[in-house]
């Protein structure tokens, strides 16, 4: 069977930052980590992801002010080339639609994001082995992400808004390894990713970030459909972002997220979704609250 | 790699205080109750104002509020004309404070007289 031999591998996309806040400062973790079949072959996807986001009013200065929603979808066009059984290159072309509510009314941000590649190396792999009980998969991978979407300038006289962006504008590096762990139908995956940033040429840098996930997995064969319900514990921290030499103290934070999610494929069509709540956070000194996540994709193997 | 880490290591945390300049009124300056106090200020910072206030303290400490906002701009200016209706005669201190997003405060005054 086709699908029986699928491995699972997490790719953490490094989407574009979001926004901060009214209650001043906010530079939330922009990791966005999925779930993605290691199957053999080449692959071309579309991956959406949905963030939202609440921000509050400084209690200091805005006692009472009501908190503000902020929602930020990114729609990718993602592709997978196996150069070699063990070496696979992976692209991500994003576009990202940034909504937050105001008291000045809605605004909105869209357009190309940062392109993302990862190249990525199967240090060890037996997961094809029918002697053994427990077979492992160990992935390591080095990537970049270049400056590609727009990174909006201030007016003259105002404030770098680095949150609410489709770009970062920087150039950052990926490092990601990735472990899986394979016991007849269920599985155990480990994932680590950190993103090394650069400066952008505006002199903001955002603060290096770390994603890890652990996902327990399940394959279903159910006729010709495989079914892999997943569930999993996220934790994504980030550094003070700098700007001009001066760390932004306002920035930066941690949170644990669960997930909860479920890959089907049939024949050449992998269709996957994920659903993820914060279980504990502090982001931005606490005047960002990170909501629910959804992400969902469709890949079509050839 | 070595840039980027280098970048991440040289940077400070940011202790430059705004920077406030009371234009008016000016210190010293003899105001009638029931008319107006004209009120300018220019606020300057290096990475960017968060929060300013403006009150009129009076001499029992009781403070009345100009104008607070809360704001992300390098520079600020405040323009307007404070009503003195309902404050007794005597003496007044216009204080103003100011911060950025790392807890840099700073406070100016300048003392003026309501007959």
């Amino acid at each position: 069977m086709l699908f029986r031999s699928i491995g699972i591998g997490v790719l953490l996309l490094l989407a574009s930052p979001v926004w901060g806040c009214d209650a001043c400062g906010c530079s939330m973790s922009p990791s966005y980590a999925a779930l993605m079949p290691s199957l053999g072959g080449h692959f071309v996807g579309f991956w959406w992801q949905h963030q939202h986001y609440r921000t509050f009013a400084d209690p200091a200065f805005d006692a009472g002010a009501r908190p503000q929603d902020e929602f930020f979808n990114t729609l990718e066009i993602r592709g997978r080339w196996e150069i070699h059984p063990r070496l696979q290159a992976t692209v991500m072309l994003p576009y990202a639609y940034h909504f937050r509510q105001d008291a000045n009314g809605p605004r909105t941000v869209s357009g190309l994001g940062d392109v993302t590649g990862l190249l990525s190396y199967t240090f060890f792999d037996n997961s094809d082995s029918l002697q053994q009980k427990v077979r492992h998969r160990v992935v390591a991978g080095i990537g970049g992400k270049a400056p590609t979407g727009a990174f909006q300038q201030p007016a003259a006289n105002e404030v770098l808004n680095p949150n609410f962006q489709v770009g970062t504008g920087s150039w950052d590096a990926l490092f990601n390894l990735n472990y899986t762990a394979r016991s007849g139908r269920s599985g155990l995956l480990l994932d680590a990713t950190y993103r090394l940033n650069g400066a952008g040429e505006n002199g903001y840098q955002f603060g290096n970030r770390f994603a890890g996930l652990l996902s327990l997995f399940r394959v279903e064969q159910i006729g010709g459909v495989s079914v892999m319900p997943n569930l999993g514990l996220y934790y994504e921290q980030a550094d003070w972002d700098i700007e001009n030499g001066y760390y932004r103290t306002y920035t930066g934070g941690e949170a644990w997220l669960a997930n909860a999610g479920a890959e089907v494929f049939w024949q050449r069509y992998n269709l996957g979704v994920t659903y993820s709540l914060p279980l504990q956070q502090d982001w931005n000194t606490g005047l960002v609250e990170a909501r629910s996540r959804v992400a969902l994709h469709l890949n079509y193997f050839f | 790699m070595i840039a980027f880490m280098g970048c991440q290591k040289e940077a400070i945390i940011d202790t430059v205080k705004p920077d406030i300049q009371i234009l008016a009124p000016t210190a010293g300056a003899v105001l009638s109750v029931g008319g107006v106090m004209p009120v300018e200020v220019d606020f300057s910072e290096n990475l960017g104002l968060h929060t300013y206030f403006i009150w009129l303290v009076a001499e029992d400490s009781m403070p009345t509020l100009v104008e607070k906002q809360h704001l992300h701009a390098l520079r600020h200016e405040v323009r307007l004309e404070f009503p003195l209706n309902g404050l007794e005669p005597g003496t007044y201190e216009l204080r103003v404070e100011a911060d950025d997003h790392d807890q840099n405060t700073t406070n100016a005054a300048v003392t003026v007289h309501l007959q």
